[in-house]
Formats: C-alpha cells, sequence, structure tokens
C-alpha cells in the first residue's frame, strides 16, 4: 500500500484520494517488485514445512499403539490410552511436580542472578578485570553435565570432597550429603545450574547496559544523583525490557527441568525428590521401546510450553512492548 | 534437554521419513538385498561341488577391527577363505561405525520394510523381541535339526536355556553367540597387606565377612591414625547386583539362590528375586553394617565403575568384581599406593554354605537371526562350525585364524604377539572380527575353566592354555576361584522378551525397589518397610508381571 502511495505522490497526485485498486492487483504490483526476495526465503520455508511441519504428522503414534513393522497405517488405535497412563501412574503426578519446582526455581533465579551479576560488574571500572571476570564465568556454560555431574559427584562427596571439608571447617557441623538428602539435592541442582549458566545469560544484559544512552548518567551526575541512584533509576529501568522478555520467554520452558543435568546426578535415594517428566520419560517409555508412550508426554509438554510461550508473549508485549513482528 | 527434544524429533523425522521410503520403494529394495541368496536355488550337498552361494549381512565395523594389507571389510582373508573353502561369498548390505547406530539402522529397516539380510547379529533384547514379532525373521527349529555340526549340538545342548532367548510357543528363532560366560561374574578382592596389617583371616562366611570389615573400619589398617577407611565398596546406583561393584552375594549367602534384580525358579515358577521374603535377612545385615560405618554412604550415588574408586584410592578394603578386575580398573591403587597388596578370594557364604552371586547371560544378549527368505541355512551352519574350530582348536584353524595375521609360526611353533612377528606389527590385525559374528564365539566357562587347571598346577599344552598362561599370578587366581564358585552363579532366568505389563510398568516398580533398597540401607527408613515393598509390588503389577513371566517360562519349557 505504502508503495502505492509513494508512487502517486512522487506524480504530484494528492494523498488523501483513494487508489481504487483490486487487491489482487496490488498483490501482483508488489509482488513484480519484490519476487526476488520471495525465492530468496523460498529455501528456508521449505526447510521448515519439511523438517518442522511434516514430521509433526508422527505425533498420530500418540493415539496409537505403535509397532515399527507395523508403519503408521497399521498400528492399533488406542485414543487417549497413553494420555491417560500418564497420569494413572502415581509416579507421574509426583514427577510433575518435581519439574514444576525444580524448573520454576530455575527461572527465577536463572533471571535474577544474571541480572546482579551484570548489574555489580557494570560498575567495575578496570577494564581488564572486568574482561576476565566475564570470560572467567561464562566458560562453565560450555562444560556437559556428563563431565560437570562427575566432577559435582567428587566436590560434593561427604568423605572428604571440597565442598563438605569447606563447611565441616568453618561451620563445624558435620557433612552435608548434598546429592543424598531430597530438599538439597533441588538446591544442589538449581545452584550447579545457576553457577554454569548466570555469566553466558548475563551477556545479553551487559549488552542492554551498553545500549544504555550516556547522555542520562550524565544529566544524572549532574543533577547530584549517586551510583546507587544511577542505577536504581537509569540502568534498571534501561534493562527491564530485555529482563521481562528473557524471564517470559523462559516460561515456554516450565516443564524442562534440565534432562541431562537431573539424569546424571539423581540416583535411588532422591528419586522422589528428582525425578523430573524427561528422566522418567527416558527410562519408561525410550528404555522399554514405548515410542507411543514417549511421544504422548512429548506432546502433553509442548501442548503447556505452547500456551505458555503464547502467554508470555503476551506479558511481553504488554510490560515491555516486545512484539516478534 | 536440548538432547532429550533432539532424539524425540529426530525419532519423528526418521519415522516420518520412513513412511516415504517403505510406500515408496518397498519392492525396488526388496531386489537388491535378496538377489544374492534367493536368487540361487537351494544347494543339495549331494556329493557333488557344492554351488557358490552369496550371503548377505551387516555389521558394525568399528576402529578396533583392524586391517593388514590394504584389506576392508569386504575384501580380506577371511571373505576370501570363505569364498574358497566354503563357496560362501560374503557380502555387506551396509555397515556402521558403531554399534549404536547398527542397531538404529536395524531398527529402521524393519520399520520401513526393507529386506533384511540374510543373518546378522543382534545384541539389543527388545530388537530381537520385535524382530520376531514382525516375522521377518526364519524359525530355524527344523534347519538347526537337521544342520546343525554334532559339537554345535553338544555346546548348545550344554548351554540349552540359553536358546530361550530365542523361543516362542512356535518356534526357535536364531541362536545365542557365546562369550566367556562368566566374565562379569564376580569375586572378593582384599588389600592383603590390610589384612596382614591386622592379622586376619579372610573371610570364609558372612560373619567372617563382618568381622574384617568392623577391623577395616575401626582398625586403622592404613596405619596413618586416623579412621577414614571403610570395610567394602559397591554400587547402589542401578541395582544392588552390579557387573562391577556388586552386592548381590550378601543376599545370595541368606537366600542359597535368588539375588536382587533376576528372576530365579522357585518350586517350578520364576520369582522376582527382589522381592522374595529371603532377601530380607540380607538387607537387614546391610543396614547394620551401613550404620556401623562398614560401607560407603554414598554407595547409591556411585555407579559400579565410580563405586570402584574408593577401593582404588585406599579407602575401602574389599570390592566384588570380576576375575579380571585386577588389570582394570583395580590396579589403579598401585598408583597411589606402592606397597599396596590386592588379593583374590571366594565370596563369603551364609551358614549351610548357602551362596549365589549375580551372572550376566551367557551371551551377553547377542544372538544371530536370519531372514525368513534366506534360503541358504545349511551352508551357514557350515560355516558356523568351521568358525568353531579355533575354539576346538581342530582344522584349519588349529593355531588361530589365518597366519601371518593373528599368528605367525616360527620354528613350528605359533607366536600370538604381533610385536614379535617377524615382521613386527604395531598394531595386530584383527581377523576374529571379520566374521559374520563381530567376534570368535566362545565356549562359555572354558577360560575360568583353564584357569583352574593352571592355578592347580597343570602345564599350558594347548593353545587356548598357552594364551592363558602368559597373564599374571592373580588372575589367574581370580578366574580359577570364578571356576570354583561356578554352582553360586545366578542367571537371569527370564529370558523373553519384555513382557507387556513389564514395559508400561515395570520401569515404575523397579524404580520402586531400588528406591525402597536404597532407602533401607542408607536412610532410617526401617526393615519392615520391605514387607510393604513386596505387598506394593505385588499389588502395583507385579502379580501380573509375575504371571507373565511364567507364561513365557511355560512355553519354553
Amino acid at each position: 500500500m505504502s508503495v502505492v502511495l509513494l508512487e502517486k505522490k512522487d506524480e504530484g497526485i494528492p494523498v488523501q484520494i483513494p487508489v481504487q485498486q483490486s487487491r489482487l492487483d496490488r498483490f501482483k504490483k508488489g509482488f513484480k517488485r519484490t519476487w526476488p526476495l520471495h525465492v530468496l526465503i523460498l529455501p528456508a520455508f521449505i526447510l521448515t514445512i519439511l523438517f518442522h511441519y511434516v514430521p509433526m504428522l508422527g505425533l498420530v503414534i500418540a493415539f496409537q499403539d505403535y509397532k515399527p513393522w507395523l508403519g503408521f497405517f497399521k498400528s492399533e488405535w488406542v485414543g487417549l490410552t497413553h494420555f491417560r497412563n500418564l497420569f494413572m501412574f502415581e509416579d507421574s503426578v509426583n514427577v510433575i511436580w518435581n519439574t514444576l519446582i525444580i524448573s520454576v526455581l530455575k527461572i527465577s533465579f536463572g533471571v535474577s542472578v544474571p541480572v546482579v551479576f551484570a548489574l555489580l560488574l557494570n560498575e567495575v571500572r578496570n577494564i581488564g578485570l572486568k574482561r576476565s571476570i566475564q570470560t572467567l564465568v561464562y566458560l562453565p556454560h560450555f562444560l556437559s553435565w556428563v563431565i560437570l555431574g562427575g566432577i559435582l559427584i567428587d566436590v560434593l562427596s561427604i568423605n572428604g570432597g571440597l565442598v563438605n571439608r569447606v563447611i565441616t571447617s568453618l561451620f563445624g557441623i558435620d557433612p552435608i550429603f548434598f546429592l543424598g538428602t531430597g530438599n538439597w539435592f533441588r538446591t544442589t541442582l538449581v545452584v550447579s545450574d545457576i553457577w554454569k549458566e548466570f555469566g553466558f545469560s548475563a551477556i545479553v544484559y551487559l549488552a542492554a547496559i551498553a545500549g544504555i544512552n550516556p547522555s542520562l548518567y550524565e544529566a544524572a551526575e549532574v543533577d547530584g544523583a549517586t551510583r546507587w541512584k544511577q542505577i536504581l533509576h537509569i540502568t534498571i529501568p534501561g534493562m527491564l525490557p530485555i529482563i521481562v522478555v528473557v524471564g517470559t520467554l523462559q516460561l515456554g520452558n516450565i516443564l524442562n527441568a534440565g534432562f541431562d543435568q537431573v539424569f546424571n546426578l539423581y540416583n535411588p535415594l532422591v528419586y522422589r525428590e528428582g525425578d523430573i517428566i524427561d528422566t522418567f520419560v527416558y527410562r519408561n517409555a525410550l528404555l522399554e521401546g514405548n515410542f507411543s508412550f514417549a511421544t504422548a508426554i512429548g506432546l502433553f509438554k509442548s501442548v503447556i510450553s505452547f500456551g505458555m510461550v503464547v502467554y508470555s508473549y503476551r506479558l511481553a508485549y504488554k510490560y515491555a512492548n516486545y512484539r516478534v513482528w | 534437554m536440548k538432547y532429550k527434544k533432539g532424539i524425540i524429533r529426530s525419532s519423528i523425522i526418521i519415522l516420518i521419513l520412513s513412511l516415504f521410503v517403505g510406500c515408496g520403494n518397498g519392492s525396488g529394495n526388496n531386489n537388491q538385498a535378496t538377489n544374492g541368496a534367493t536368487g540361487n536355488p537351494p544347494v543339495a550337498d549331494k556329493g557333488g561341488e557344492k554351488l557358490p552361494i552369496t550371503l548377505t549381512t551387516a555389521r558394525p565395523i568399528g576402529s578396533d577391527v583392524i586391517f593388514i594389507n590394504g584389506e576392508d571389510i569386504t575384501n580380506n582373508v577371511h571373505n576370501k577363505w570363505a569364498k574358497d573353502t566354503l563357496g560362501i561369498e560374503i557380502k555387506d548390505l551396509w555397515t556402521t561405525a558403531d554399534n549404536t547406530a547398527y542397531h538404529t539402522k536395524l531398527r529402521l529397516a524393519l520399520s520401513t520394510n526393507e529386506e533384511l539380510p540374510d543373518v546378522f547379529v543382534v545384541q539389543d533384547r527388545s530388537l530381537v523381541a520385535d524382530l520376531i514379532a514382525s516375522g521377518k525373521v526364519m524359525d530355524i527349529s527344523e534347519a538347526y535339526e537337521q544342520y546343525a555340526s554334532e559339537r554345535l549340538k553338544g555346546l548348545y545342548g550344554e548351554f540349552s536355556e540359553a536358546l530361550n532367548q530365542l523361543k516362542t510357543e512356535n518356534g526357535l528363532y536364531g541362536l545365542p553367540i557365546f562369550t566367556s560366560g562368566d566374565g562379569t561374574n564376580p569375586v572378593l578382592w582384599i588389600r592383603q597387606d590390610w589384612l596382614d596389617t591386622l592379622k586376619l583371616e579372610a573371610p570364609k562366611t558372612i560373619e567372617d565377612f563382618e568381622k574384617v570389615m568392623d577391623a577395616f573400619t575401626n582398625g586403622d589398617p592404613d596405619g596413618n591414625g586416623k579412621k577414614d577407611t571403610i570395610g567394602f565398596a559397591f554400587s547402589a546406583r542401578e541395582n544392588f547386583s552390579n557387573w562391577m561393584s556388586d552386592a548381590s552375594f550378601i543376599f545370595g549367602a541368606y537366600s542359597g539362590k535368588a539375588i536382587p534384580g533376576s528372576w530365579t525358579e522357585i518350586d517350578g515358577k520364576l520369582k522376582l528375586g527382589s522381592v522374595l521374603p529371603e532377601m530380607k535377612p540380607g538387607l537387614a545385615k546391610m543396614k547394620d553394617w551401613a550404620a556401623k560405618g562398614y560401607l560407603d554412604a554414598e554407595s547409591p550415588i556411585l555407579d559400579p565403575i565410580k563405586a570402584t574408586e574408593s577401593f582404588i584410592q585406599g579407602r575401602a578394603g574389599m570390592i566384588a568384581a570380576p576375575s579380571w578386575s585386577e588389570g582394570w580398573p583395580l590396579n589403579g591403587l598401585y598408583s597411589t599406593n606402592k606397597d599396596a597388596k590386592i588379593d583374590v578370594y571366594p565370596l563369603p557364604v551364609g551358614s549351610d554354605g548357602k551362596s549365589a552371586r549375580f551372572m550376566n547371560t551367557l551371551n551377553e544378549n547377542k544372538v544371530v537371526v536370519f531372514n525368513k527368505n534366506f534360503k541358504n541355512i545349511d551352508r551357514f551352519f557350515e560355516y558356523f562350525d568351521k568358525i568353531y574350530d579355533v575354539v576346538y582348536e581342530t582344522g584349519d584353524f588349529k593355531y588361530g585364524y589365518f597366519e601371518g595375521y593373528d599368528y605367525v609360526l616360527v620354528n613350528g611353533e605359533p607366536v600370538y604377539d604381533s610385536k614379535k612377528f617377524p615382521t613386527p606389527l604395531e598394531k595386530g590385525p584383527t581377523p576374529s572380527k571379520y566374521s559374520l559374528f563381530w567376534n570368535t564365539p566362545e565356549i562359555p566357562l572354558k577360560g575360568s575353566a583353564i584357569a583352574n587347571r593352571l592355578y592347580n598346577g597343570a602345564t599350558p599344552t594347548t593353545v587356548g592354555e598357552k594364551k592363558a598362561a602368559t597373564q599374571n599370578e592373580v588372575t589367574i587366581k581370580a578366574g580359577s576361584i570364578n571356576f570354583d564358585l561356578k554352582a553360586s552363579n545366578s542367571p537371569n532366568q527370564f529370558l523373553g522378551a519384555p513382557t507387556q505389563t513389564m514395559r508400561s510398568k515395570g520401569e515404575s516398580l523397579d524404580k520402586m525397589i531400588l528406591e525402597t533398597y536404597a532407602r533401607i540401607v542408607f536412610t532410617d527408613k526401617s526393615i519392615d518397610d520391605f514387607d510393604t515393598l513386596v505387598k506394593d509390588w505385588y499389588d502395583k503389577g507385579g502379580q501380573q508381571i509375575e504371571d507373565e513371566v511364567n507364561t513365557w517360562y511355560q512355553s519354553v519349557k
């Protein structure tokens, strides 16, 4: 539309005269100009359809008793049996709760800790020191949980592990069995996950801080604001949109409590507090070859996540004016 | 998380793609695959020269398969031998770089209706069950009767229970490929230097075992003046019966037969060991020991290999591990503690000599199955028997497979160490891995029987004995003890496919058992909760599982 109007404007015809054109004509005219762009996007479009939408047809096996050699067409239809089974297990309710508790803790600390860290780091005046701290703290992000799991078992060991040695010598209390008692296990999960990720997550906040107009600080200084006041009234409000966006988008992960991490750390003593949906699916469905059950749970998770993403997108739009398009 | 999402997503993609492939060229594919085998008429072996046949297969070719002389899997000394001597041309339809990819590809072939290879090995119980259920693999019960050589029949007759893995009420759908059989059965490893310091004898009964643990825990066996040692290391993360860092024998000493995690025949019926009342005394004992500090409180978070670390670091005095463990991982102890001495003993027994211990299947779940359309099964059995020449030390393979490959004759004596060949090879080729079975099929328990003879002073004469005699003393002793303990082997007697209820509820029930065991032993959960566990297990699907297992058991009996 705007294109058409601009052309008219160039020819000197008053803008307010409506141009009577059918939608098809407009489309044709626009397409003539923009078709190379469409061609450019075509491969991506095809790939998305092929690898993101076509595979969704496979979701039918969530409603079947799928047997690989019978395929989609001959496997027996069982309706919602698998979904009913999911909630029939007394395990599964427990597992869903664990997932929610662990992931809510992870999301809330996973957002707030990097923000605080970014604020603190921003106040460091020595550029060299700032850079090296930043590099150091995001290194753990690149370690896999398979390796970290082994390290954590050693570091948190009650038989002379580093952490317990510090605790016993500092506070004179008995060693804490971090990985073997339920509530400590959850705490360990959350803390170790934050430790691993906070440096990496802080990058986006540091970028947001760097984008704040320096003249605001100058003006504040002229007005006599302290550093603390500057953080409170300039830095934080400047970061707020990105905090809200990251935080709300995290809600889509509400049912993901971290398979790799839990799988490498959980054990019989903490099944009750540490078993999450993904480890449950791994044991019950993938190891046993119950593809239908696995798909049913996957679908259940996706639907919830989809809802959360839509909801959080609304929130992000409302509070941070964030839009995808 | 990404990992798991990836799995689901890629499996869905695979499923979708396989749908298209399945519809598209089902028949096209078939031709290519079956040409070889079915294209040739079956050969009647009546006196005349055998007609050459083509036999198709598929297998994983890992980096552990070593070739020389520019050979590869399609063109090598073994394939040449098979063609020249037996008239069998072996053709690989496809190969993969590792076992996981191999089984994925097989599963894919199954779901896309792709023609299966004529002869192929599978090491995955649920895939075997799917293959049999799909009706695409051959019932070989008649062929086995007709074509298997006498010594093969003798071998499978002696270990006939292993055939149950492939039996259904309709027939026999393949053969187990035996491994050494008792390679993961535990024996008791002890810090001999600690025993000597404290002037103790190795434990013979569970009571002795308890005394030794007490001394190891409280008697300061490492002489550093600190109470920093424990009696016994084991793993309780996946099970209480383990291939490494095992604790099954403690239960076996009270039950005499059943151990946790295995199905055992009791009065003609299979029962799951974990929920038998006979487990209670063993469990109570372990709870007592844990409270006294004899056991590592971290056992439930340590997997079987991680659990060996407390022994290796010189903190634990005893561990139950396979007979080869001194070579790895227990030898790690020597690097931190030069004066340490490890010795091996039989597992302690209960009153009246009761004992039982963990045992894997004789074939480590490895089986060979056949395409339903494979026409030359007689020729396969001929090949199979020839391959067994290596183990029986007969025929062409009296010294090994191929001279210049796995051995070289120097003055009429075979040399097996490739570094000592006339033209030394840094990495010797592995002709044993060129065969259809991925490795040399073995005679179960033969290795420990040889160790037993050698330990008792026999002079090595056969090839197998000479090879075994090169092991160190304590490993031979361990092998010998492993052999002596064979009466206490308690293998899982349920060898069928996971039953319906097992597939839907088995994991939850297993988790419940393991959780309760670990909590009873290591937390303040009462030992009487064991009775609740048994009741819960039966109520929540265990009864169904037990019935299904016994239906299977009746069908193969």
